[in-house]
């Protein structure tokens, strides 16, 4: 049981005067408080004021060739249909019928002539308008015109597809700065890039251990040994930079590595990894062209889901990317051990909050002073009362 | 009855209707499509995917029009077709009974 002193560190602190202390707390590198990763209150929160508010990607542009091809998917509660219109539009709606609330679209992906509703058939178009009501001439007053598919929003970023739930967000190149470019300096010509599979995984931690373990590389040389042997971990070499949107890791190929581990050499020099706020990573591993792309997501305040969409140059060898994946992998089983462990030792209540090493740990203090300003602000921007 | 399907179907038989139907009320006769009046529930999804126009809301129709093609579509059902020794009257479900070769002859409409 730890003796300093306890000011308030539970969510309460989302006070003005919580807020300040909590503020000053990470300027010294002490970390949020952990009943911020066990609470299941804060959920809501999280939902409200960082993923309801936040670009997501969700899937990719070939998913979506033809009028009528479509996706659904879930951003912070919230079912969306992304779909693309006889017009040749994308849209993202709503997934929710505005007569009794039944999920309009059931299917996971496929290609639709309507958006029909199952329960009563009402029957919305490729865009999201309301065509017909069975019954609806008997009735006096039914606007069809209102009734619709409530709109989200969704753009591209190459083969990416991002929604957003606010029709009216602002843009997704504002999310996105200068990643387009780090990941084309770094070897990745994101149109030769092919999608290769998408790998869910599923960990018993809170999403915010997920990402903060993601966004440090301090425990690289103990924790992930494989991983160390190919990229130079040590705090000279391994380069963190905290961008206004994201962090990103770069680590540079060992000159000599330790063991062959996978075939590192190849036009990417480098390995990139980035966390795009709140919870999207972006990794980019040394060799051939390769990309993997996904969130992480909460799942209940100990648990956390995710996966990831791989990508791989055009022509890249199998064996090489078979190769890759092992590679991979291991960091992630890796990885799993040491949230989950970090989990059970937030959730004891023992000690309430952790001391980063800065030097090493800037990227997750960004993350955590990013959490912090988001989830104190209300709808104005001013702090909670 | 509320929506049919008009001559414009005829050689056509483009069929996205029967897909896209929550209650199979869309049968196949040997030159066009027909909707049973009476397990149509009105939805207009026949009328959303017909790519000639022939699914179509009779209220969509001109007075005189509606009217034939109503009639049109209700004597699949009513009338002994061609070659069959009963009248349909209300199958079910299209899927069930299968299609047909058999039209309404124009003549008795």
């Amino acid at each position: 049981m730890t003796t300093t002193e306890r000011p308030d560190l539970s969510t309460a602190g989302l006070s003005a005067p919580g807020l300040a202390a909590l503020s000053a707390r990470l300027d010294r590198g002490e970390t949020l408080p952990w009943s911020w990763y066990t609470d299941p209150t804060l959920a809501d929160l999280e939902n409200q004021r960082l993923f309801r508010r936040s670009w997501h990607y969700v899937g990719r542009t070939d998913q979506l060739d033809a009028p009528g091809r479509f996706f659904t998917c879930e951003v912070a509660g919230v079912p969306l249909v992304v779909v693309r219109d006889r017009e040749l539009r994308l849209r993202a709606l709503v997934n929710v019928c505005r007569h009794r609330g039944a999920q309009v679209v059931r299917e996971d992906c496929g290609t639709r002539k309507t958006l029909q509703c199952f329960y009563h058939a009402w029957t919305y178009g490729l865009d999201g308008a309301l065509r017909t009501v069975p019954r609806g001439e008997r009735e006096q007053s039914l606007d069809k015109d209102r009734l619709g598919l409530l709109p989200a929003s969704v753009e591209t970023w190459g083969p990416f597809v991002f929604v957003h739930l606010d029709p009216d967000p602002p843009a997704l190149a504002e999310t996105l700065g200068e990643l387009p470019t780090l990941l084309a300096e770094g070897g990745i010509d994101l149109s030769r890039m092919r999608f290769h599979s998408r790998v869910h995984y599923t960990v018993e931690s809170n999403w915010k251990v997920a990402v903060e373990n993601y966004l440090e590389c301090y425990h690289c040389p103990v924790a992930h040994p494989g991983f160390s042997d190919v990229i130079d971990v040590s705090p000279d070499a391994y380069e963190l930079t905290v961008r206004p949107t994201f962090a990103s890791h770069r680590g540079q190929v060992r000159e000599i590595p330790r063991t062959p581990g996978y075939p590192v050499q190849g036009p990417v020099v480098a390995g990139q990894y980035h966390l795009v706020w709140p919870s999207l990573k972006v990794n980019v591993n040394p060799g051939q062209p390769n990309l993997s792309f996904g969130p992480v997501y909460p799942a209940g305040p100990g648990r956390t889901t995710g996966y990831l969409d791989y990508f791989f140059g055009e022509d890249v060898d199998p064996e090489w990317i078979k190769a890759m994946f092992e590679f991979d992998n291991q960091v992630g089983a890796e990885d799993a051990v040491l949230v989950e462990s970090v989990q059970r030792g937030m959730d004891c209540g023992a000690v309430d909050h952790g001391r980063l090493l800065l030097g090493s740990e800037s990227t997750l203090q960004a993350f955590q002073r990013y959490l912090l300003d988001a989830l104190g602000s209300s709808v104005d921007g001013k702090g909670v009362e | 009855m509320t929506h049919v399907i008009t001559d414009l179907c005829i050689g056509e038989k483009d069929a996205s209707c029967v897909e896209e139907c929550p209650v199979d009320c869309i049968y196949e006769g040997g030159d066009k499509m027909y909707i049973h009046p009476g397990e149509c529930i009105d939805c207009g999804a026949c009328a959303e995917v017909c790519p000639t126009g022939a699914a179509t809301a009779l209220r969509g129709l001109l007075p005189g029009e509606a009217a034939e093609q109503a009639a049109a579509n209700s004597a699949f059902f009513t009338q002994i077709l061609p070659g069959r020794s009963a009248p349909l009257g209300s199958p079910g479900g299209a899927g069930r009974l299968g299609p047909l070769t058999t039209d309404v002859p124009r003549e008795t409409r």
